[in-house]
């Protein structure tokens, strides 16, 4: 007689089962299990394909006035409701709505993506850096740490950003990517003091392994969690700075489409045409909300204590 | 404690000083000639190089940092030939408004954010924790902006319960709830994860050992413990606060200092917007200094080391 599945004693197979699942494993099974992250994930994928191929499916040309895009009185056209023809009504100008938002994608995930990759190279590696050395110069580094953090992100930015005469997508992400350093930098040095002293830290030194293959080799694998989480939220701000300082016209330079200049534009026809406002809201509430999910997600998955 | 408290001063200073020279630098690249501006388009070399001597403009960038570096020390941001004002001036005058409207704003913030994450924490694990989770993740999704939008929109506008925009006593509510409900949800937060820690303590159970009732256990013993990090986390959000009223300001044309701002934004106005900033920012340092002093006398675990 055979014993029901759940009662048989280890076999050697259950115990290889169990032993062969690595921490990134496992971590991937709790991160499935929570609804929540993976609608996230979902969220987040759809946003950034609808950024690839924004331009190959976008129905009309996101920067032209149509001359039929107004009414004869010079107002927003209402949704239409088909594809190719101002599926969701125009803007003030004339331009197709849905061909804008399209193409607002595009902006913010490049805006997203890139402001987070240079402020995580930055602040990674001055958190590396002085959380390794130690001392003085981390005394130092991290006194001017607390000023970047004692300063308003959002003002600096918007300090920084308008005082370039000629700005550009790039000028954009990299005014927020270089400003936002300071907050990833402290978490760096926090956790590197922390591995600095573990044992394969310690014997890859005495092996005389040189500081940068220390720095990156063993000791960044070690911080890659916070940095992964942090680094997914960020994106999340950073969409949100984006088109915010586009909202205060000092975002992205025109003819570029971003959704919070759709919203600046809309909110001067909001009486008649609230929809100019609440599309692009949704949009931005959307890719946010992704990102933020998914960060929620993964901060759970790689430290199951973090949230009890 | 004294010497704690000397510390933290001499630090707030070093900071501000920080502040004060990046800005400087930074809206020094601004390509502006205050002498065209004050003299017109069609003003000759002569006009304009007799208007530049006189404004000490021929001074080496040093001298005219240190110039504006003692200007600042005796609260003086300078003069704005734009708007033909004190930038002080125009920066005082809103300043007041920019504060009522926080204060109200972290009323809302509070108002919203400290329910939600009691409920969370004794509903913890449940659906209605995690329907919560999600409304706080989707709170601080949406733009403060957006937020303000819709709801000028829909409550001033569609419903026409409150004024669409100036300064008056039911004008602040908008705005301030624009403000509180994507900013409430961080609250929310930090009080679900403090309640849950402090829930497991041990004098929690000694007064649950006492008979004493769950209503009672947590009014009395378990918030007033758990809303510690809620009053650190009021000291570090200011910027964040500020952010948010910068633009929510641009939309209600609420006159304080983001709407001031964006004006100077509009019209491409360095001095304007360097004394903002400057302004702001300090004001944010130095209630960060306040906070942490009355945060010190409260709690005197606080480490003065």
């Amino acid at each position: 007689m055979s014993l029901p599945l759940a009662d048989r004693p280890n076999t050697p197979s259950d115990f290889a089962e169990e032993k062969i699942r690595t921490p990134l494993e496992t971590a991937v099974r709790r991160f499935l299990k929570n609804r929540l992250a993976v609608f996230g994930l979902v969220l987040v994928i759809f946003m950034v394909v609808i950024a690839i191929i924004a331009p190959a499916i976008a129905p009309m040309s996101p920067y032209t006035s149509y001359p039929n895009g107004t009414t004869m009185q010079g107002l927003p056209l209402n949704p239409t409701w088909q594809w190719h023809h101002f599926f969701l009504g125009t803007d003030s100008s004339g331009r197709d709505e849905i061909s804008q938002l399209l193409y607002g994608t595009t902006v913010s995930m490049q805006v997203g993506f890139m402001a987070t990759a240079i402020t995580l190279v930055i602040g990674v590696v001055i958190g590396l850096v002085s959380g390794y050395l130690g001392g003085m110069w981390d005394n130092i580094i991290m006194r001017v740490t607390d000023i970047f953090l004692a300063f308003p992100l959002f003002l600096f930015v918007i300090l920084l950003r308008s005082v370039v005469t000629h700005p550009t997508v790039a000028t954009v992400y990299t005014v927020i990517g270089v400003l936002g350093w300071a907050g990833i930098a402290r978490i760096t040095r926090g956790q590197t003091l922390a591995a600095r002293k573990l044992e394969y830290v310690e014997s890859a030194r005495a092996v005389g392994a040189r500081v940068p293959s220390i720095l990156f080799k063993h000791i960044f694998p070690n911080i890659m969690g916070p940095v992964v989480v942090y680094g997914t939220l960020l994106i999340a701000n950073n969409i949100l700075l984006e088109s915010a300082l586009s909202f205060l016209s000092i975002g992205v330079p025109d003819p570029t489409v971003s959704w919070g200049k759709m919203i600046n534009l809309g909110l001067s026809w909001y009486q008649t045409d609230p929809w100019l406002i609440v599309w692009p809201g949704i949009a931005i509430a959307l890719a946010t909300l992704g990102f933020n999910l998914l960060g929620d997600g993964l901060s759970d998955a790689l430290n199951p204590r973090a949230n009890q | 404690m004294g010497s704690y408290l000397v510390r933290r001063a001499i630090w707030t200073i070093v900071t501000i000083w920080a502040i004060l020279t990046v800005t400087y630098f930074i809206a020094y690249l601004v390509p502006s000639d205050p002498a065209r501006l004050i003299a017109g388009q069609h003003a000759s070399a002569a006009t304009l190089a007799s208007i530049r001597r006189a404004l000490g403009l021929y001074h080496p960038l040093w001298y005219r940092y240190l110039v504006y570096a003692n200007q600042f020390i005796h609260g003086n941001l300078g003069y704005d030939f734009i708007m033909r004002r004190t930038v002080s001036g125009m920066v005082l005058q809103a300043a007041p408004y920019t504060f009522y409207l926080a204060v109200v704003a972290v009323a809302f913030e509070l108002l919203i954010g400290i329910p939600i994450g009691i409920i969370a924490a004794v509903k913890r694990y449940s659906f209605v924790d995690n329907f919560l989770r999600f409304l706080s993740i989707l709170g601080i999704s949406m733009p403060t902006y957006w937020v303000g939008s819709m709801l000028l929109l829909l409550v001033g506008f569609k419903l026409g319960w409150l004024p669409l925009g100036g300064v008056s006593a039911p004008g602040v509510i908008l705005p301030a709830l624009s403000v509180g409900i994507t900013g409430s949800a961080f609250y929310a937060r930090i009080l679900r994860s403090s309640t849950l820690e402090t829930m497991r303590l041990d004098y929690v159970r000694t007064a649950r050992a006492k008979g004493a009732g769950e209503a009672l256990i947590l009014f009395r013993h378990t918030i007033r413990n758990s809303l510690i990090p809620v009053v650190t986390y009021l000291g570090l959000d200011l910027g964040a606060l500020l952010g948010g009223l910068i633009v929510t300001e641009t939309i209600f044309n609420w006159s304080g200092l983001g709407f001031l701002l964006n004006t100077a934004l509009g019209q491409d106005d360095g001095a304007l917007i360097m004394g903002v900033t400057l302004f702001s920012a300090s004001a944010i340092v130095i209630m960060n200094f306040v906070v942490d002093i009355i945060y010190a006398f409260l709690d005197p675990r606080v480490s003065y080391s």
